[in-house]
Order: structure tokens, then sequence, then C-alpha cells
């Protein structure tokens, strides 16, 4: 689920086709009908500021982000990007995401992006044989 | 099917003793995946990698930290260079189950259970140069992430007992997806599979199953 421009709120299903709401819970009883019908799967809520909620899980898991994760490590990093690259797949598929979510996802993943970047001369894996 | 309640709790960690040699790194990523994608938390040597700490300490702090292991003894063979034995990831299994023995003697009652899954390339191999391990039950991937990743979700599901675990055939599908999309994730981060480092590579999974499953 994804807020969009006025108040509506989108549900994008597996598909990635885009469905406008004009309430919230209009768009929560959607989506979860379309994941109850689709077993295993979620319901995950961007909110304005690009959070990630999961809100329904029906025979998955809720999947961790791991703590571990920082700017340092590329956890945050990764979570920018991939939110980012995802919003940004929505907005390219003629959903209408909310511009301020799009602007600052991008901006996030740009920070991010460039604090790896300092920070990531030794990445790569050790080796143990 | 009712939704299912929200667990608040931090995920159980689950302790990976596999060789981090570029040959074996399909199975280990499908490992990571596998785990995550069960809603566990993997954990491995490779975690807090700063050479600031010993490496046996750190190795014991993580054991004692993980209730689960997954010890892959595919490895347990002669080195063509050196000619000598791969000797870590059994000897890391052997602090596994020295610690599970430990504490299942010293503090009956109490919820400290260790559990492991051994894995190996094939069921049998291990009787000929691990014969102390005779009666337990070690599960065979055959040397392909699928095969994997059954083994994973099957001992971590009977184990945990845990209820809303999607199946191995979904896993499977779900982990196909993911790294069908993984080279462009990874080119939106300016860096190329490989590259990625463990923590990266869990984080990429983690975000990716929050986000797809």
């Amino acid at each position: 689920m994804v807020p969009g421009e006025h108040g509506t709120w989108n549900v994008v299903d597996f598909g990635r086709r885009g469905f406008s709401f004009p309430t919230k819970s209009a768009a929560l009883d959607f989506a979860k009908n379309i994941a109850v019908a689709n077993q295993p799967s979620q319901v995950v809520l961007f909110d304005a500021f690009g959070r990630v909620e999961p809100v329904a899980h029906y025979q998955l898991p809720i999947y961790q982000v791991p703590h571990h994760g920082s700017a340092q490590n590329g956890g945050s990093l990764f979570e920018a990007t991939m939110k980012a690259l995802l919003i940004g797949g929505f907005a390219a598929a003629g959903i209408a995401v909310l511009g301020d979510l799009v602007d600052r996802v991008e901006r996030e993943a740009r920070k991010e992006s460039t604090k790896s970047r300092k920070s990531t001369s030794g990445t790569r894996r050790s080796r143990r044989t | 099917m009712p939704e299912r309640a929200r667990r608040t709790a931090t995920p159980l960690a689950v302790f990976i003793n596999c060789p981090f040699d570029p040959s074996y790194r399909k199975i280990f990523d499908a490992i990571v995946f596998a785990v995550c994608a069960l809603g566990f938390e993997p954990r491995c040597a490779l975690d807090r990698d700063d050479g600031t700490e010993e490496r046996l300490t750190k190795i014991l702090e993580l054991i004692d930290h993980c209730p689960f292991g997954i010890h892959d003894l595919s490895y347990m063979k002669i080195d063509p260079r050196t000619r000598l034995p791969r000797q870590n990831m059994s000897f890391e299994l052997g602090l596994f189950l020295g610690l599970e023995y430990a504490k299942r003697d010293r503090a009956p009652g109490k919820n400290l259970r260790k559990s492991c899954l051994i894995l190996d390339r094939h069921q049998w191999r291990y009787r000929k140069s691990l014969s102390d391990l005779s009666g337990r039950d070690i599960r065979a991937h055959q040397g392909t992430p699928r095969q994997a990743i059954a083994a994973v979700r099957g001992w971590l599901v009977t184990e945990s007992r845990r209820t809303d675990a999607p199946g191995a055939a979904f896993l499977v599908s779900q982990y196909r997806r993911f790294r069908r999309q993984l080279p462009a994730l990874c080119a939106g981060a300016r860096r190329n599979v490989t590259e990625l480092s463990f923590s990266e590579y869990r984080a990429t999974v983690s975000v990716w199953l929050s986000m797809n499953a």
C-alpha cells in the first residue's frame, strides 16, 4: 500500500497494477483480500516518510530487517536503495505515488550511497576455506 | 486463514558454519536466504569482521548467542594446493556440539536448548572421516541451492515449531525471483553481486523479503 496525492491510497498487486482508494481502510481491506487469495503473502504499507510497515501476514513470518545493518556495513544503504527502486518502479508503472514520498526515498538513497562510498574500501568478503 | 498475530520479539539467531570459499557461495547465499525467509536471523563469523577481536572468542560468543546452528561439512576434503584437510567447519561443529551438551547438562529445565543441522554434499560421506557423528541425522544438499533450502526449511521449522512457515517450493521460487532481481538491485547501489559483504547480502535479503513476499 502506497500513499497517493490528495489523501488517496494505492494498492499495488503482484502484477504491479495499481488501484486507488479514497481512504486507507478501504485500501487495506482490498489489499488484504488480494493477499488472502494469494497465500503465502503479506501486506506491506509505505508511510509518507518512506518507512515500511508490514500490516498483515498470511502463512508467512514477519521478516526482520537486520539490526546489525548500518551505513558502514551496507544495511541502510540497501534498504534505502531498494525502497527507492521499488517506489520509482511504481511511479514508472503509472501508479500515482505521493510526490513527497518519491522525493524522500530518492534523497535517502543518494545520501546512503554517498556515505557508503566513503566507507567501503574494505568490504570484500574475507576468505575461509 | 486468519491473519497471524504479530511477533515483536527479536528473531532467533542461527549460526551458519560454512566455507567462505567463492566456489561455495551459491549454497551459502541460498542458506542465508532460507534462514531470513523463515523469520530467523542468520549470523556467521563474518558478522563482526573488524579485526579487533580474537577470532576464536568471536566464534564462541556467536555460538553461545545462537540457539540454532547450520554446519556444512561439504568442504571436508584435501585442499589441492596445500594437500591438507580443511578443518574449520568440523572444528566449529565440535564447539557447537560441546556447548549444546554443556548447556543441556548445566541448566536442566531452562530453555537453553541448542539444535543444529549438519549438511554435507552426500549423506553418508562423513562416516569415513568423522565417525563420531554416527547417530546424528545428516542431510545432503548434493551441491544444489534448492536442496540446501529444503533441508534448512525442514529442520528449522521442525526445531522451532513454527507454524507460519512457507513451504520449501515457495521458498525456492522466492529465492529464484530474488536472484534474478539481485544484479539490478546491486547496480542501483553501485555494487557487483560478488562484492557484497555478508552484512550487505543479509540486509538485501531481509529488505527484499519484506517488500516482495
